[in-house]
């Protein structure tokens, strides 16, 4: 199943994913295709297709009465894709027919993961973003549980609760980039500028180059879905993006109109290990 | 049950250290398995021998077994937990779902949840504590009244980060050093990429004049152990497998005799405990977040600050009372005719001045090499592993 964000309900009607994902306003991030709870009511009622509601922060005390409401809000929403496991209970109690989809982002890196989630009401889990091609064979080739993968996009590699953008700009004096979705941070004996984002969520760093993972969708077969990330992407690339993995776009059409070389992440990447 | 202070310990010495000075417990990285991989760690013989020590002095050993692994490393954990338990470990920590459900399948170990599973509500305590989770290290980026509300609805075991260095990331959502530096930070290979220099650009222009820096200040919660302590907080744990003898000796000193204080209703100044910590905090540090206070004070935006602990002398081995003279091995160069003070477990520090060295006999004009033995006077009567350090000024 492929899932692609929508930004707005207009939406719903032009994109070809199998699945919807949506990003709600105050409670999903990191995202730039934020719409409010109401424009999320409408889309749930509408979409022909399933939604799902990305919620990948992780959350205090204080937010739970919020997500309560939330989920009370949204009864009828398809799944959640999550990162705290805390909102097991709370979809339990208000929308327990939602799937849950678990999202670490590089927690998941073996099928030995899954034992651990098997008794909790978890539809899926979501491989890690580090993953070397050979460790995804490893992972799916024996497993009966359900996965998710990254295909596509900026992968979030840093995950912060400190503000980082607003203390520097209380440190030096300077203008504040929080919230400011055109800017980039660059290691200084590095050549790679890494888009960087801060919001009332926290502060993110992103990889340099976007993923493209499209050659090696047979190495993903067994993943049931397969997550078109939107943040940082233009929407005409989006839907073409969407479109080549739904089988609507040639893939020499699409190399000739992006002339990107597909980023394989780490694919095919050696990451050492120290012990 | 009181507050356990839960010290870190690279290797055996380090280990008997921070029991000697006041914990109560230590958590030590196997030879597989652990993070802070560049810390010596301990071979199972090691372990088994750093469990008998603790156990003889009523004291605790948890093992570290905090990597996420991948599929090929899985084989290796269920063995390795099971001869854990075998040797009398008295827990592990663990953040990987995989390691999790092995150990709770295949062994009786308590099980602490690391924070690298950065647990920050009451809902996902809870979530650990019905899979058998025995006690669950919070999240570093909670708030004292955070910590309060989850202490005071559940009854899991809690354990609070109170001193050390700290990741500026939520703990394991960053592969900032897999990126940068093909090393896995949840493998043991953190680069501490957050540590270094950033420029910031927008529109394809640099816009920053200072360099941009996103690293933690290290964690001194001194001002918060007492409510920690009072709100029935089960373990404060101190972070630095990777730190000396003299720190490590130095940080379980100064929390054992804080903690001790307050439940002696004797508590001093903060100031009279930072000023125990001495020399030992060698990086510029905050009160992190559980203050509450998520701002600039908290980031380390000086040059790394990282200070030697020259003023770490030497570690005492034995003393002879007729003579008035000690038997210490050397840690960093010494003169005579300089003040010193004592370190010693449970007692308060004293000084003295150095008035001869002596090796193999003869008086030599300083303590040169490290790990020498060398003979020093001393009228005030010393013991094995008393420590011998720089007069604070």
């Amino acid at each position: 199943m492929i899932l692609a964000e929508i930004k707005s309900k207009s939406e719903l009607n032009i994109i070809n994913s199998d699945a919807i994902v949506i990003n709600i306003a105050h409670f999903s991030s990191p995202s730039d295709s934020l719409i409010s709870i109401n424009e999320a009511k409408e889309i749930i009622k509408e979409s022909t297709k399933p939604v799902f509601l990305k919620l990948l922060p992780l959350y205090k005390d204080e937010d739970y009465k919020e997500l309560e409401n939330l989920f009370k809000e949204i009864k009828g929403i398809s799944g959640i894709i999550f990162q705290d496991l805390g909102l097991i209970s709370l979809k339990n109690k208000n929308i327990p027919d939602a799937l849950m989809i678990y999202d670490s982002n590089n927690f998941i890196t073996s099928s030995a993961d899954s034992s651990f989630f098997k008794d909790d009401d978890v539809e899926a889990l979501t491989l890690s973003t580090t993953l070397s091609l050979k460790e995804v064979d490893e992972v799916l080739k024996d497993t009966s549980f359900k996965y998710m993968v990254h295909t596509f996009g900026y992968i979030e590699m840093f995950y912060s609760y400190r503000k980082h953008f607003t203390n520097y700009s209380k440190e030096y004096n300077i203008i504040n980039l929080k919230d400011d979705y055109d800017v980039y941070i660059k290691e200084e004996s590095r050549d790679e500028y890494f888009r960087t984002l801060e919001n009332d969520r926290g502060f993110y760093i992103f990889r340099d180059k976007k993923i493209n993972l499209y050659d090696f969708l047979d190495h993903f077969k067994k993943c049931d879905y397969l997550l078109l990330d939107r943040i940082f992407i233009n929407d005409e690339e989006y839907f073409d993006t969407v479109n080549l993995y739904k089988g609507l776009m040639e893939r020499s059409e699409y190399i000739s109109k992006y002339k990107e070389k597909f980023d394989t992440g780490f694919l095919f990447k050696i990451v050492k290990k120290t012990y | 049950m009181k507050t356990e202070l839960l010290m870190p310990a690279g290797n055996p010495e380090k280990l008997k250290f921070a029991l000697m000075y006041g914990a109560d417990a230590c958590y030590i990285g196997g030879k597989v398995l652990s993070l802070r991989a560049q810390a010596s760690n301990f071979t199972m013989d090691d372990i088994q021998e750093a469990c008998l020590f603790a156990h003889e002095r009523g004291k605790k050993v948890y093992v570290t077994v905090n990597v996420i692994p991948r599929a090929s490393e899985i084989s290796l954990v269920k063995d390795y937990l099971i001869e854990l338990e075998k040797i009398g470990v008295d827990g592990i920590i663990v953040s990987s779902p995989s390691i999790l459900k092995i150990a709770k399948d295949n062994t009786n170990l308590h099980i602490s949840l690391s924070t690298q599973a950065s647990a920050s509500n009451l809902n996902s305590v809870e979530f650990y504590k019905n899979k058998g989770i025995h006690r669950v290290v919070l999240s570093r980026e909670l708030s004292l009244d955070e910590i309060e509300y989850i202490r005071n609805n559940t009854d899991e075991e809690l354990e609070v980060f109170i001193h050390g260095g700290m990741c500026s990331a939520w703990s394991g959502r960053c592969s900032l050093s897999n990126y940068m530096s093909l090393r896995d930070a949840n493998s043991g290979g953190c680069a501490h990429s957050c540590r270094w220099y950033y420029d910031i650009y927008k529109n394809n222009e640099k816009i920053n004049t200072e360099i941009f820096k996103i690293g933690a200040k290290d964690l001194c919660a001194i001002p918060q152990i007492e409510r920690l302590v009072k709100m029935g907080i089960d373990s404060l744990k101190v972070e630095g497998r990777m730190k000396s003898v003299s720190y490590v000796s130095t940080v379980a000193y100064t929390y054992r005799r804080l903690i001790d204080d307050i439940y002696d209703n004797q508590k001093r100044s903060d100031d009279y405990y930072l000023s125990l910590l001495g020399e030992s905090v060698n990086r510029e540090s905050s009160t992190g977040l559980i203050d509450g206070i998520n701002d600039e004070s908290k980031t380390l935006y000086s040059k790394e600050s990282s200070l030697a602990t020259q003023g770490f002398y030497a570690v005492v081995l034995d003393y002879d009372k007729n003579k008035k003279e000690a038997l210490v091995e050397v840690r960093n160069y010494f003169e005579p005719q300089e003040e010193v003070e004592v370190l010693s477990p449970g007692e308060d520090i004293k000084s003295f001045t150095i008035k001869y060295i002596k090796r193999d006999g003869e008086i030599v004009p300083c303590a040169r090499h490290a790990l020498d033995k060398v003979i020093i006077n001393s009228d005030i009567k010393l013991k094995k592993y008393d420590i011998i350090r720089r007069k604070a000024k």
